[in-house]
């Protein structure tokens, strides 16, 4: 909730920002214009496909509409922004899927450091490298975080909406990032690391299942309290008040609010919580209503029943219980003696696991709600990869990809994603996982039915997401087809990084971030002549 | 015996690994390339072409060029005809090895001693479309002795050689360490100028350091920090000699002192990495008039970087004739082989790049590589997992 509050902040600032950055905008906003984007042959990546003399129009931020007519002509409408793009190439923004631009190198080496978020180590302050991107037509760039071994934390998907406050559009946690085998890493080093994946992984299922087993318990310990089982808490909290009368109330190592019935008869509980879930308790809140004969209060710091008001609809019921059932848990060896000898009328309450924070977040990889990018070059690697991915059922796709060539069939029979570095590898000495590299990667997996991603890739000691389209144009010199690869710079791209519902292609409704080029995007005599990023005007060819 | 066997080894190893097919039946026949186009010594594209290579020499180019009976012809209907590129500053083979640690002035050093034709160094630039490069000691040195202008294929170490370059100076930081003199900047411009009023002395002098002192050469200078292109400006003023500024990516920045050499500048290597502050310089020089050639500076960056290189200034706004100059007509004028390579004129030798769409596209392709009009280089159709890219399947055929 402390998160949600301080996104409404950062939003709120971002707003300002926009209107204090360009004053343009502020006078445009209240009549909303719409901007024509006629007459140029648009790339739309979408459904809409090649449109020769094409309008894309954009309106509050969005695209409003991409079709086929030319220039309406007529009136000039004061409601519109007309641009004639007749000779010119229309595309959704680059979105460079793999970058490492502005984010603080370092970071803990491991495979514990799934809460740590590339965003954290983002300098958004360091306008130059953004507005060098926005320049060669990438409007939203996806950063990982530093880390070179393990699970080194979630990537974070940069839009270059405003580069006063680039963190307002920046959409967190976007993937988790993990890396087998990147460095100068031996065979049996590489072997451990995967060993050690795979335990990360499979201690996460452990833990996903103790969860679950604990969330069935709590539902049957529920069910218990409803059939007027006796509650074992009130023995102990009886034995625990009579025992220390100072520290008895206060449960050990948690903090905050806490909220209990006075009279903690399962009877009166379950009455109120069904009249929770009929939605009846709306008017009444479980901050300081009876509902029968159940007071509800807060346990203060200083154990003073005073009655204070929660907001009803932040109420989770789960997490209450939670609270509720764990408040007198003083051992849990003690417990587990209680459940051993638990009779057939007392319900039983379940154990809580401990929390842990990464192990969270590998649960919601497991669960494919948090997709996993693992960066992996030796062949040998990606295949271990696939692997893992196949054992755990996880939405994962591989990055860098250095020797992919090698492994493209079995790369395409799983029907992966891979994000493929910089097309160029200048130095002349290679790290290890590099030895592999060649700019024929892109062709031969897209070849072999694999969804192809290119990103300007990290390395080389300085930002590269600048030259992206001069990547694509490489992997279709090595024989990939232009379509191709152009659709690796943006839908795909997009849907690797999960925003392909909002970016990624010219389509009604998708976030109005678009292109115009002088001429085809991946031909090198093509210059960025605008850029819109949210429908507003952020760079234009400098004459 | 076995030495002579080791040599023949060698070579064949050397000649496989170049991708190197017999070229068209009997390297020494004439033959033609009839393809879609070619690149025009002003870098605008010809449509129609047709290239006449008789011993190893351009024997006519144009769209109207008849081709001789029983000449044999390959026909190339969808590919460009490219000069092969120049790159005025490589250590290609001799990585490491191009400076004489012990002294900062090596004015009878010469680079020619380091060429090493067997190196695969060579094979990737002839894949990346480079035929001709200035093999160059290291900024380390004040004076770091003669370059030498060499091909990137061929069959023999001596045809390999084109001619010595100019000789190589430094100004950069590297060329004064506390270990030997001199020391510094301005200590080395002391002892530079000492050196050219000896050498002006000696009119008997021969050696490439007294041309370039009496001002019959020029030298390549690093010039790596803006304030040293200030410093090569006034010893330019001061002495009256040649100097072509290397690595001059302050140019833009320092346009006077630029401007005040008279000579073209060499810019690079750029890569992905470059801010745009010296990608831009290109588009600047072209604007103020001022020649520039591009370097890949390889192989410590890949020759590819040449043309990735002209790609990144024309993503600035470079306009294609004066990116392609940047490789190719400057940079032999440069070194001083203008009248052999950077451009397919009639005389000259048959160095060329077909490639299957413009020839400065990085999604264009080199399918094929000449040197000295043999084919050293044919792109393996395989390696794209089977596109039908390259025009393999039009063979040559005999008129």
């Amino acid at each position: 909730m402390l998160r949600a509050l301080w996104r409404v902040v950062a939003i709120a600032a971002g707003v300002g920002a926009c209107l204090v950055g360009s004053p343009a905008s502020a006078q445009d906003a209240p009549k909303a214009k719409t901007i024509m984007i006629e007459g140029g042959t648009v790339l739309s990546m979408g459904p809409a496909g090649v449109i020769e003399g094409g309008t894309v129009s954009l309106r509050k931020g969005k695209i409003k509409s991409v079709r086929g007519a030319g220039r309406a002509g007529g009136m000039p409408n004061p409601n519109q922004v007309r641009i004639d793009a007749s000779g010119k190439y229309v595309t959704p923004g680059l979105i460079d899927a793999w970058a490492d631009l502005n984010v603080a190198p370092g970071g803990n080496a491991g495979t514990a450091n799934a809460s740590c978020r590339a965003i954290d180590g983002l300098d958004m302050f360091d306008r130059h490298d953004f507005e060098q991107a926005l320049r060669n037509g990438v409007t939203a760039i996806c950063v990982e975080p530093a880390a070179t071994k393990g699970i080194v934390g979630t990537a974070a998907l940069v839009r270059l909406a405003d580069l006063d406050n680039i963190g307002a559009s920046a959409e967190t946690d976007v993937c988790l990032v993990v890396r087998l085998g990147v460095g100068k890493v031996g065979p049996f080093l590489r072997l451990k690391e995967l060993a050690e994946l795979r335990k990360a992984f499979k201690e996460a299922k452990e833990y996903r299942e103790a969860w679950e087993e604990y969330e069935e318990e709590l539902e049957a310990y529920a069910k218990d309290l409803k059939a007027g089982k006796k509650v074992k808490l009130d023995k102990k909290k009886e034995k625990a008040k009579s025992a220390d009368g100072k520290k008895g109330k206060k449960p050990k190592g948690r903090k905050g609010r806490r909220l209990r019935p006075r009279d903690s008869s399962g009877e009166s509980l379950m009455a109120w919580l069904e009249e929770l879930e009929r939605g009846n308790a709306g008017a009444a809140g479980p901050g300081a209503v009876s509902i029968g004969e159940t007071q509800f209060c807060e346990d203060d710091e200083d154990g003073s029943d005073e009655e204070h008001a929660t907001d009803v609809d932040d109420f989770d019921l789960r997490s209450w219980l939670d609270v509720y059932f764990s408040s007198g848990d003083g051992s849990s060896g003690g417990k587990k003696k209680d459940a051993s000898k638990k009779a057939d009328d007392e319900a039983k309450k379940p154990e809580r696991p401990k929390k842990d924070r990464n192990k969270e977040l590998l649960v919601r990889t497991l669960k494919r709600e948090l997709a996993v990018r693992f960066e992996a070059h030796r062949p040998a690697d990606i295949l271990n990869v696939l692997e893992l991915a196949g054992e755990f059922n996880l939405d994962a796709a591989v990055v860098g990809a250095s020797g992919g060539r090698y492994v493209a069939e079995p790369l395409g029979k799983a029907e992966s994603t891979v994000v493929l570095g910089g097309m160029i590898r200048t130095a002349l000495f290679e790290n290890g996982h590099y030895r592999d590299h060649d700019s024929v990667n892109a062709a031969v997996l897209s070849q072999a039915d694999v969804a192809v991603v290119i990103g300007s890739g990290p390395g080389g000691g300085g930002n590269r997401a600048h030259y992206l389209r001069q990547n694509a144009a490489i992997a279709v010199g090595a024989g990939m087809d232009a379509e191709g690869a152009l659709a690796a710079v943006t839908i795909n791209a997009a849907r690797v990084c999960g925003v392909a519902e909002s970016l990624g292609s010219l389509e009604p409704g998708k976030t109005a971030d678009v292109v115009v080029w002088s001429g085809h995007p991946l031909s090198s005599g093509s210059v960025v002549e605008y850029v819109f990023v949210g429908g507003k005007e952020v760079c234009r060819r400098e004459p | 015996m076995s030495r002579q066997t080791g040599t023949i080894v060698a070579a064949l190893v050397a000649t496989w690994a170049a991708g190197f097919t017999p070229p068209v039946e009997g390297g020494d026949r004439p033959f033609a390339v009839r393809a879609k186009a070619y690149v025009d010594r002003d870098g605008s594209v010809v449509n129609g072409a047709t290239l006449i290579v008789k011993d190893g020499k351009v024997s006519a180019i144009g769209s109207d060029v008849r081709v001789p009976a029983g000449c044999f012809v390959l026909d190339r209907p969808d590919a460009t005809i490219c000069p092969g590129f120049v790159d005025p500053h490589v250590t290609l083979g001799a990585m490491g090895r191009t400076g004489e640690a012990a002294n900062s002035i090596e004015t009878e050093a010469d680079a020619a001693e380091l060429f090493n034709r067997y190196h695969h160094d060579f094979d990737r630039a002839v894949r990346a479309g480079v035929t001709t490069v200035l093999l160059t000691p290291r900024s380390s040195h004040l004076v770091g002795g003669r370059t030498v202008a060499v091909k990137t294929a061929g069959e023999t170490t001596l045809t390999r050689i084109v001619g010595p370059g100019p000789i190589k100076l430094s100004l950069a930081p590297a060329a004064f360490t506390t270990a030997r003199p001199p020391t510094s900047l301005q200590g080395g411009l002391a002892r530079l100028r000492g050196m050219i009023a000896a050498a002006r002395a000696d009119r008997n002098d021969e050696g490439a350091f007294a041309k370039w002192a009496r001002g019959e050469a020029v030298a390549i200078v690093d010039t790596i920090e803006a304030a040293e292109l200030g410093s090569l400006a006034r010893l330019v003023a001061d002495e009256r000699v040649k100097c072509v500024a290397l690595h001059g990516n302050y140019a833009a920045e320092r346009l006077s002192d630029i401007k005040l050499t008279g000579q073209p500048v060499i810019l690079g290597t750029y890569e992905f990495t470059d801010s745009l502050r010296f990608t831009r310089t290109p588009v600047i020089l072209q604007r103020e008039g001022v020649g520039f050639a591009l370097t890949s500076n390889a192989p410590r960056y890949g020759p590819e970087l040449l043309r990735i290189g002209a790609a990144i200034a024309m993503a600035q706004g470079l306009d294609a004739a004066a990116a392609h100059a940047a490789l190719t007509t400057t940079p032999a004028e440069i070194i001083g082989v203008q009248d052999r390579v950077g451009s397919l004129e009639v005389g000259k030798d048959a160095d060329f790049i077909l490639m299957d769409g413009q020839s400065l596209d990085l999604t264009s392709r080199i399918i094929e590589v000449f040197v000295d009009g043999r084919r050293v280089y044919r792109a393996d159709t395989r390696e794209a997992g089977g596109t039908s890219r390259s025009p393999d399947g039009a063979a040559g055929r005999v008129n």
